[in-house]
């Protein structure tokens, strides 16, 4: 039942809560308990509405508008949502809270097959970078009582808010209708308040979201930035060379690394080191990289200063010894894939052999290598190993200290530097049986990269559609061109 | 980083003694170093570390830098 009590107008009061009250006084009130005041979400039976300022789809495979009867109403209609399998898709939208104030969340879902389907309902504080979420299920019928799922939270801070209906289920796409979103002050959902988008300009645009917000079916991805503002993840675990301990290193609101927490952590100086020991995999498939010998770990931090290139933070190889950080059992054969490698060289070039990653598996036989040097001082290469070898690329006039991305792809796509095609071969032996993935060097190490690296990111899927938009995504952040 | 060159016997002795000394207390880390072979055969390093001098009786021999034939070329 909408809620036809106009509260929030001026009126002459009859509920006070905890405030004195004169018989005389006319009073901007607040609703009694049960009774929203407001719907802070625009459009909440247009979820199929996707303009700035409305419900911005992620990785969504479909919004149907007006594809089923509503749970009450009667004359309305709800749309139903086609998520991907991915919980990282999503619709949402962006609404301005106050700190302190407690918010309740809610939607009504009803599965649009015969199974009941998983979804979330989920916030991100833009301000605090962090958020929450809860797992509610959509069941095969509606249910105008007891159908609607709900979330309260108190906001931590002022500013805006992204409120999220998503996906629950990592592996699995789920489809269900939607109807009635609502976001309103209280511990529990108001009556439903019906709220519609405003004709004419909408509001600005808003900031893009981060890599995994736009791209999915990632199977890896290491980085010192963010990889959705979906998840809370880690970045890195750090291991400070003043008495050993380590320490897990996350974002800040921005989707930055978290660099005050992590000098903070491994301390200021100038014999403070802070050593990776783990590479944290942030696509949520559980490919962290790790090195539990400390003369191989990378360095974030040397001598009490933060490593960066052009102010962006990263892992310094230039240890010394043989650097490496490995994920197993990434990927069990190789078929389609496509990888996309952000570094920047450290020496001047003249070091040969210096192999920036390899995905094998530990033999010579099945590998793919990208080397630094093949070719000569200052030179890219790669190298694929399998029934037939492949070693192709060698572009000259790499520079020192430049940020380099490397974008290897299957079939005709061939090899990337700075999303210039080097080669059309195929850079990929289809069929290669691989298991891990080796960061810095080759498995069996001996050629460790001395140079630093920013991010590195695996698709075991055909890629070749979203390459130009995965290098402008990447250049954006890093800027690279 | 310096290293110290000797027999794998003698490079893994040395490191149980730097694992020892270090007495790890973070969640991965629980090595110092891992030997590393000459591409003959003949002989084994391991990285040094400043702090930890090896047992007194150890023939290992220090190195401030692997001379270049400790790195083989990569394989085509």
């Amino acid at each position: 039942m909408a809620n036809s009590n106009n509260w929030g107008e001026i009126y002459k009061s009859t509920w006070w809560g905890d405030e004195d009250w004169s018989a005389n006084s006319l009073k901007i009130d607040s609703a009694p308990p049960g009774f929203a005041e407001q719907n802070l979400l625009l459009g909440s039976e247009e979820l199929n509405k996707a303009q700035d300022g409305q419900w911005i789809q992620r990785l969504i495979s479909s919004v149907t508008a007006d594809d089923e009867v509503a749970p009450i109403g009667g004359e309305t209609t709800a749309e139903s949502v086609a998520f991907t399998a991915n919980k990282q898709s999503r619709i949402e939208q962006l609404v301005t809270l106050v700190a302190g104030t407690e918010y309740t969340f809610s939607v009504w879902a009803k599965a649009t097959g015969g199974s009941p389907q998983s979804f979330r309902l989920s916030y991100y504080d833009n301000t605090a970078g962090s958020g929450a979420r809860e797992n509610e299920t959509a069941p095969t019928s509606w249910d105008a009582t007891t159908g609607r799922a709900t979330m309260t939270f108190t906001a931590a801070s002022s500013g805006t808010y992204w409120m999220r209906i998503q996906n629950a289920s990592a592996g699995a796409a789920q489809s269900i209708y939607f109807w009635g979103a609502m976001l309103n002050e209280g511990a529990a959902a108001g009556d439903y308040i019906k709220t519609t988008f405003a004709v004419g300009p909408t509001d600005p645009p808003v900031a893009n979201a981060q890599f995994g917000d736009n791209f999915g079916r990632v199977s890896a991805y290491y980085s010192l930035r963010q990889f959705t503002t979906a998840e809370e993840t880690n970045a890195i675990r750090v291991r400070r060379s003043s008495d050993d301990t380590e320490q897990d290193i996350g974002f800040d609101a921005n989707g930055d690394l978290d660099t005050t927490a992590l000098l903070a952590f491994v301390g200021t100086g100038g014999t403070d080191n802070g050593a990776v020991t783990t590479f944290y995999d942030q696509s949520g498939n559980g490919n962290d990289a790790t090195n539990a010998t400390e003369s191989e770990q990378p360095l974030v931090v040397s001598g009490g200063t933060l490593v960066t290139i052009d102010g962006y933070p990263c892992l310094d190889g230039d240890i010394g010894a043989d650097t490496m950080l490995q994920a197993l059992d990434v990927i069990d054969t190789v078929g389609d894939v496509a990888i996309f490698s952000t570094y920047a060289l450290k020496t001047d070039g003249t070091t040969a052999n210096q192999i920036t990653f390899e995905i094998g598996n530990g033999t010579s036989s099945h590998r793919i290598h990208d080397t630094l040097g093949r070719g000569g001082a200052g030179t890219f290469g790669i190298d694929i190993r399998g029934a037939t070898n492949y070693d192709f690329g060698n572009a000259t006039g790499v520079a020192v200290d430049d940020i380099y991305l490397n974008s290897i792809l299957s079939e005709t796509n061939g090899f990337y530097i700075n999303g210039t095609q080097q080669t059309s071969n195929n850079a990929v032996r289809s069929g290669s049986t691989v298991d891990a993935l080796t960061l810095f060097n080759r498995g069996g190490g001996a050629f460790p990269y001395k140079g630093k690296f920013f991010e590195f990111i695996f698709f075991a899927s055909d890629q070749s559609s979203n390459r130009t938009g995965i290098e402008t995504n990447i250049d954006t952040y890093f800027d690279i061109v | 980083m310096s290293w110290y060159i000797g027999t794998l016997e003698e490079v893994e002795a040395y490191n149980a003694k730097v694992n020892e000394a270090k007495a790890y207390k973070g969640s991965i880390t629980s090595n110092w170093a891992n030997p590393r072979q000459h591409p003959d055969g003949s002989k084994w390093a391991i990285a040094a570390n400043n702090s930890i001098e090896p047992q007194e009786e150890s023939n290992l021999i220090f190195e401030v830098q692997l001379s270049d034939d400790w790195t083989p070329e990569v394989e085509l």
